[in-house]
This record gives C-alpha cells, structure tokens and sequence, in this order.
C-alpha cells in the first residue's frame, strides 16, 4: 500500500473496519459515530494506517488519545493492531501496524478484529489536604 | 520498516574475559568460557526497532532521534532487569513531555516500539 497525498472516501474495507471499532462500548462512541460515517481518508503508510478527515463539525468527549482499539492475527499468526487515534476530539487517525514491525500481509476482515478499550493511564495521585 | 536500530554491546567484562582463558588451565577452560558465555548474555543489550511512532511527534517540538534514544535506553534496561519481557506499555520524559510507547518482544529477542505517542494514549 503506498502513502497517499489526496484525501479520499474509504474503501468497503476500512469502512467495515471503522464500523467494527463502532461494536465497541467507550466514551464519546456516540458523538464519534456521525464523525467516522462521515470521512474522507489518506493511506498514510504501508501497513494501510489512515489519516482521517470528518466532514462533520464538532468535537467528541474522549478521555484518551486512542478511545478504542482492536487486534487479529496476520495469515502467519503475527498479532496486526489497529488504533483509533483522535486530536482535540476529533478522529485523526487510523493506525494499523504488526507487532514484528514488518508490513502487513493479508489485512483479516474486520469481524476476525477482538475490540479493546483499555482505561485512562491513572494522573499522579494527588495530595490530599494539602498545607 | 523506518527507524533506528540500536546494535548489541558486547559488555567490557565479556571481552576482558575472553582474554583471560589464555592462561587458564586446561580443566578451567571449560568453566570460564561458560562463565564468559553467560555474562555476554547477561550484558547483551536488546535490540530495539520503531515502527511508525514518529508521524505523532508532529506539532510537539520533540525530534524523533531524542525520543527514539530515550525509549530505546529505557526498553534496554528494562530487558536488562527482566528474565522475559513480552509485551509491555512504558512511558518516558522528553523535554518534560510524556512519551507513551507500546513494546513487543519477539522472538529473536529483538523488542519493536510499534508506536508511541505524546501525552497519555
């Protein structure tokens, strides 16, 4: 897959797995919804990661940079990761990548990916009463 | 795949021990190539490869080469520390921004960074 310059509406592929990060339950999944069925899309790298451009205003209520992830394995049975990253709210991007760092082979279809929705990394614990 | 690749170290012990068997005797040998074999295995650093993390440096300030050596010193001291490592989540500082980064060990013992990202993910 080669990095492209124009944005672009998504293939049946990516729309299927978009749809499929939808499955998931996470924060700001409602307000993301609308945002991700509305998009246009540039392949970023060779592993097919995306950058993403909603054509929908607004900004979702996320508590994390990455709300929701998924991973199914490659034909050799290397782990592939594909994460829903978003800035300021707004979906940014799709990021697909093996756990060998090598290019994926054969993309699973989007029903083969296990969703994840990992908690917010805990702040440092604050003081309490401070004097 | 783009990014550094950090070679292994033969530690300073390990070579001066490969010098020392020269004038051992014969039934030591055996026993300090082992001792040799064992502390470069103890020392060897891991090599450590980064997939695509740097397209999310854009707009930080922070430049690829400083993040990338900061993760990788801190995924060898890990693995130095640790029988196995696996996967793992680690942070780092870099010019007082956190760096989030996702680690897998494979099976050669090489530990890929498949991505990171600035501020929590």
């Amino acid at each position: 897959m080669k990095p492209e310059i124009r944005f672009r509406r998504p293939n049946d592929a990516e729309k299927s797995l978009l749809e499929r990060l939808l499955e998931a339950d996470f924060p700001a999944r409602n307000e993301l919804a609308p945002m991700l069925s509305e998009l246009l899309v540039r392949t970023i790298d060779d592993d097919g990661s995306l950058e993403l451009q909603s054509q929908i205003s607004g900004a979702a209520a996320v508590v994390k940079r990455i709300p929701v992830e998924a991973e199914a394995m490659d034909e050799d049975q290397i782990v592939i990761h594909v994460l829903l990253h978003t800035k300021d709210g707004r979906p940014s991007e799709l990021e697909i990548f093996r756990e060998d760092g090598s290019p994926v082979r054969q993309m699973p279809p989007a029903s083969k990916f296990e969703l994840i929705v990992l908690p917010p990394i805990p702040s440092p614990r604050r003081e309490l009463n401070p004097r | 795949m783009e990014g550094l690749e950090l070679a292994s170290e033969e530690s300073t012990t390990a070579r001066a021990g490969k010098g020392a068997i020269k004038s051992m005797s014969e039934e030591n040998k055996a026993s300090a190539v082992t001792q040799f074999a064992e502390a470069r295995e103890l020392k060897a650093a891991a090599k450590v490869t980064f997939g695509h993390g740097a397209r999310h440096l854009v707009g930080t300030g922070l430049e690829q080469s400083q993040v990338e050596n900061a993760i990788a010193e801190q995924v060898q001291a890990t693995a130095k520390a640790a029988s196995s490592t696996g996967s793992f989540l680690g942070k780092v500082v870099v010019e007082g921004q956190e760096v989030y980064y996702r680690a897998f060990t494979l099976p050669d013992g090489t530990i890929n960074i498949g991505t990171y990202t600035v501020g929590a993910p």
